[in-house]
């Protein structure tokens, strides 16, 4: 039996030295930014950070894309399949080694935005005082960090835990159903799928919004169980996920 | 002594199009079995039924175990490499191999890479096809299994890299592990073999110890296969 | 060495190890290589040079040594007596087939005569 390290190492490691590539291709774009900027009509207060924190976003994504494809390739490779190991292993593996690699992602992050933050003169602490939005105390400031990160992993599990199975479903129903009933249940999956997006993405804009209340320290039960559901329907899309890939789902012949 | 494989009733359709039938095959240890048939016949798709890949109807035991997640670890396929990036080294797969299987012997694969003249700084995507080859059987035969199976090793490879490996297939093979070698070209392999399996019309067609063949029949492994084809009169 | 297809390979290996002994290539007592070897050398598999050992083993021609691997026996009579087999069997071959043309004892004896004669000259 392959064990769990061995497995986390052998996937964690292409993904790390991809995150790591997204990185410095970030850092040359938000350079590249900054130079022509400084040559064009030179660098105002406030740039850098908000420089940065634009391309972050864009490289947020692109991780989130990479690691996705990643992910979802071990589905249907020999190489990962045939590991001697059960598949509720694998998927976990593959599902948390990407988790882990894009909090590495987002810590480098956070580092951009506090170095860049310093560059510019604690620019966003004078601009937060300035606009005389709500003043924390370093308790508030704590929870209302942890609660956006907590919601941020709970989204982006169910995010992959839903990418999978609609990978899942389509690459299980390929294998037996004829090429005409084949089509129609693309274009069935393919709308699921963009109903499921807009639900979560309205979810999250309500959720984002409830944190203000969070921080009033009124609906934080509210908000506990909505990260909870988020992660239970992730857990169930995970079970399915797994009973998929161990009945159903083959890999792609030599 | 168990079979190394026992194959029952397998069956497998893809898209409602039948594949596989009936399909009952035993194996015993320390073989080196020739599975032929024409292209599409399904030699790949009975090889991806025993390592799990394909799921089929029917009971595949490997070393008594009918478990697909079991099989793995008795089985080694020579696998495609399709799971690393074209910019992976060869170096990084065998790193990786060897942190996944703990049958995996390192230095046996040293000796195949030397043996098989590789050069393991190379990516895969600068590999020639029959230099990719050789790392696929380098890697399959490093590991320390009961069953090899070895889709179309031969394919598309020049004569003098078909002959290495052909040697390190007989320098390598565990005494007690048996091997398949799927093919549909089969005079360069038939000396090595003990037995030969035929697809054909989506079953295993035939079952016979190579020597029995050039004994009974007094033909050549290759005339004897072509027969089979002949005889049916479907095809030419 | 290239395997006739058409006949039993183990039956190909006995026939080339004793032609090996009966050249004196493999000396009466003589190691004979490891079975896995002599696999690699004839490009066979292992289970086919086993069959062939086994059956010279039987016939007395080898002899297995636990450990050690296997020798040529030292009876020099039985390498004889191989070769007198192995060349009777040659020449029933060829007699045959010259007997099926249709040529009778003595064209086989002139036609030989011949032949030696002619391949001496060419030769010289």
């Amino acid at each position: 039996m392959t064990s769990f390290k061995a497995l986390f190492k052998v996937m964690s490691r292409g993904r790390f030295r991809l995150m790591n590539w997204v990185i410095l291709a970030e850092l040359a774009v938000i350079a590249a930014t900054l130079l022509w900027g400084f040559a064009s009509d030179g660098i105002e207060h406030g740039d850098t950070f908000w420089v940065t924190l634009a391309w972050s976003m864009v490289a947020f994504t692109v991780a989130f894309i990479l690691l996705s494809v990643r992910m979802e390739r071990v589905y249907t490779r020999d190489t990962y399949r045939l590991l001697p190991l059960g598949e509720t292993k694998l998927y976990l593996t593959d599902l948390l080694s990407s988790v882990v690699m894009f909090v590495y992602f987002g810590v480098i992050q956070c580092g951009l935005y506090l170095i860049t933050e310093a560059i510019d003169n604690r620019y966003l602490m004078t601009l937060l005082q300035a606009v005389g939005g709500p003043h924390y105390t370093t308790g508030q400031a704590f929870k209302v960090a942890t609660g956006l990160v907590a919601l941020g992993l709970a989204l982006l599990i169910l995010g992959w835990t839903t990418i999978s199975l609609v990978h899942l479903v389509i690459s299980a129903t390929n294998n037996f159903l004829p090429n005409t009933s084949r089509r129609l249940i693309n274009v069935i999956l393919y709308v699921v799928v963009i109903l499921l997006v807009i639900r979560i993405t309205g979810f999250l804009f309500h959720e984002v919004n409830n944190l203000g209340q969070l921080i009033a320290g009124g609906v934080t039960a509210q908000f506990m169980i909505n990260i909870g559901g988020a992660l239970v329907i992730a857990a169930i899309e995970a079970v399915l996920n797994i009973v998929l890939l161990k009945k159903w789902v083959e890999t792609i012949p030599n | 002594m168990t079979n190394v494989l026992a194959i029952d009733h397998v069956g497998y359709k893809h898209n409602f199009k039948t594949i596989l039938h009936d399909v009952d095959l035993t194996l015993e240890p320390g073989k080196i079995v020739g599975l032929l048939g024409e292209n599409g016949a399904g030699k790949t798709t009975l090889m991806r039924l025993i390592t799990g890949g394909a799921k089929g109807s029917g009971t595949i035991a490997v070393c008594g175990d009918t478990q697909a997640a079991h099989h793995r670890s008795h089985v080694s396929f020579t696998e495609q490499l399709r799971g690393f990036s074209a910019s992976t080294r060869v170096e990084q797969v065998a790193s990786f191999y060897r942190t996944v299987y703990a049958d995996f012997d390192g230095a046996r694969f040293e000796e195949l890479v030397t043996f098989l003249q590789i050069d393991t700084s190379l990516k895969i995507a600068a590999l020639s096809k029959g230099m990719k080859e050789k790392v696929i059987i380098a890697l399959t035969l490093a590991r320390q299994v009961n069953l090899y199976l070895l889709d179309e090793p031969f394919s598309g490879i020049d004569s003098m890299s078909r002959k290495r490996i052909i040697s390190s297939i007989l320098k390598w093979k565990p005494a007690d592990a048996t091997m398949v070698i799927s093919d549909h070209y089969v005079s360069e392999i038939a000396p090595i073999l003990d037995e030969v399996v035929i697809v054909k019309d989506q079953t295993v067609y035939a079952h016979q110890a190579a020597d029995d063949i050039r004994a009974e029949f007094g033909v050549g492994i290759e005339r004897y296969y072509e027969s089979l084809y002949e005889g049916s009169g479907q095809r030419d | 060495m290239k395997f006739d297809d058409k006949v039993p390979i183990y039956y190909q290996i006995k026939n080339y190890l004793y032609h090996e002994m009966i050249t004196g290539q493999l000396k009466p007592g003589g190691k004979l290589p490891a079975v896995r070897q002599l696999a690699v050398d004839l490009t066979v598999n292992v289970n086919t040079v086993q069959r062939a050992l086994g059956e010279m083993m039987t016939a007395g021609i080898i002899t297995s040594q636990r450990g050690k691997g296997n020798f040529v026996t030292t009876e020099t009579t039985r390498i004889t007596q191989l070769k007198e087999k192995l060349v009777m069997e040659e020449l029933e071959r060829a007699y045959e087939q010259l007997h099926a043309l249709n040529l009778t004892d003595d064209e086989i004896i002139v036609g030989l005569k011949q032949y030696i004669a002619q391949r001496g000259q060419r030769n010289d």
